[in-house]
């Protein structure tokens, strides 16, 4: 058998709703930061995205996806969002459906979100491009209402970056691993781990953040020529200016730094199970003891943080004197984008 | 019949230029719609202008310097109190909607914003 080719991760920690209605691709367009009529005529299936207050604060995030039957004249999405953001997006969409034709189904019960993450190989396709499994068991139920959007699966690679994997939306325990296939199931806070590795950030801890600041711009989420949209003044503003001058990294507390130098990132091997730090809300001070950042997401010996001026050095100590290995993401290339950092 | 009605109290404040140019770009049986709508600008609600000559159920009309505006009871309820002006400048001759009582912020160009929401 082979040990450890890929994960199958249950993601109990995300919500699925759906939102059709023949306004919903308007509503969303004025809505959401990432452009929603390029998305439809794409061949693209699911697409990252964030929803802001009118100070372009983020106020939830979302990967937007289109259902399994998708046809442009009668939409439908599957928004999915972390489970404790849910009824506020909710909540959210409803305050400005304001004279759509837009209706918002809750699917909890019936839908799932799986991940397939392999350390040994990435997806070929781009990033949101549709995949299809070899074969699929008994096709879901069908509601009376929503049975033409949610029969089927929809399965593509994760929008941010690829090496998160690909990303499954299906009927609950639809998906089985085949024996010896030397894939192995986890839980969503092992994804949580594999995410914080690959520095990239989701769900409540980033709630009143400026999106560049936690790299949303280099990580296909924010689009800056589709028009108006809640919070886009900031955007443009940070856009023109062209100067992000806080960035987020993710860390690591480690004593044992073989085999990390050939890495894309310290494998998940490296999360400490034991360990429990909290560190999160944590200031940052560089080797000359000034404060430069901020961890605002942590989990056992790993997390994110945001440093002011990028990188300087690689390691970096808490207040109180914990040592914090940092580095820059392996897909982190912001020539990708017009922002740069000072 | 006795109608009760008010001098001293109106919706929406129509300024004189704003009266001025109704009155110059619509007919003799038209007025101009101020409609809210949801989901769109910087705000997430923006204000729409028509010239339309078919009155609705519960239509507010406003009259001001013989101009009449026309607002439905949903966008009544997300603009009252506000002042209705015409600004005719190089770059631009334009109907806005300013001081909104309704609104908690407001975007740049003007054209949408966003309500206090209770």
């Amino acid at each position: 058998m082979l040990a450890n080719v890929g994960y199958l991760f249950k993601l109990a920690d995300r919500s699925i709703n759906v939102i059709h209605g023949k306004d919903c691709i308007k509503l969303l367009q004025g809505l959401c930061t990432n452009d929603i009529d390029k998305f439809v005529s794409s061949p693209q299936w699911g697409m990252n995205s964030l929803f802001l207050d009118p100070k372009g604060r983020i106020q939830c995030h979302a990967i937007i996806v289109k259902a399994p039957s998708f046809v442009d004249y009668d939409p439908a999405f599957f928004i999915d969002t972390h489970i404790n953001q849910s009824s506020i997006l909710m909540a959210y969409i409803k305050q400005h459906a304001f004279r759509k034709d837009v209706k918002v189904d809750n699917l909890d019960e019936l839908m799932s979100v799986y991940a397939t993450a392999s350390p040994v190989s990435i997806p070929e396709e781009p990033e949101g491009a549709r995949q299809f499994f070899d074969e699929i068991g008994e096709p879901p139920k069908i509601d009376e209402d929503l049975g033409r959007m949610l029969y089927g699966y929809t399965c593509f690679v994760d929008p941010r970056c690829k090496l998160l994997g690909t990303r499954t939306i299906t009927e609950q325990d639809c998906l089985e691993i085949e024996e010896d296939s030397g894939i192995v199931e986890k839980g969503s806070e092992h994804y949580r781990y594999l995410r914080i590795l690959l520095g990239i950030p989701e769900g409540p801890p980033i709630c009143n953040e400026i999106p560049q600041m936690l790299n949303f711009d280099l990580l296909n989420t924010i689009s800056y020529n589709k028009g108006c949209y809640v919070g886009q003044e900031l955007m443009a503003r940070v856009h023109t200016q062209g100067v992000v001058r806080t960035r987020t990294y993710p860390f690591l507390i480690t004593d044992k730094l073989e085999g990390l130098t050939d890495a894309v990132h310290p494998p998940v091997e490296f999360v400490d199970e034991a360990c429990d730090l909290n560190l999160s809300g944590k200031r940052i001070v560089n080797d000359k003891g000034e404060v430069v950042g901020e961890i605002f997401e942590a989990v056992k010996n790993i997390g994110l943080l945001k440093i002011r001026g990028g990188l300087k050095q690689n390691i970096y100590k808490t207040e109180n004197d914990i040592k914090l290995l940092v580095w820059k993401p392996y897909w982190c290339n912001e020539t990708s984008s017009s922002t740069t950092i000072e | 019949m006795i109608r009760l009605f008010s001098r001293s109290f109106s919706y929406l404040n129509v300024t004189s230029q704003c009266a001025a140019r109704i009155k110059k770009i619509c007919k003799a049986n038209e007025f101009m719609r101020i409609l809210v709508d949801g989901g769109e600008g910087c705000g997430g609600f923006v204000y729409k202008f028509n010239i339309e000559s078919e009155m609705k159920d519960n239509d507010y009309v406003i009259e001001s310097e013989g101009a009449k505006i026309v607002v439905d009871q949903d966008s009544i309820a997300l603009i009252k109190g506000s002042t209705v002006d015409f600004t005719d400048e190089m770059i631009k001759k334009v109907f806005t909607v300013k001081e909104n009582p309704q609104a908690d912020m407001t975007c740049g160009c003007g054209s949408s914003f966003s309500p206090k929401f209770k």
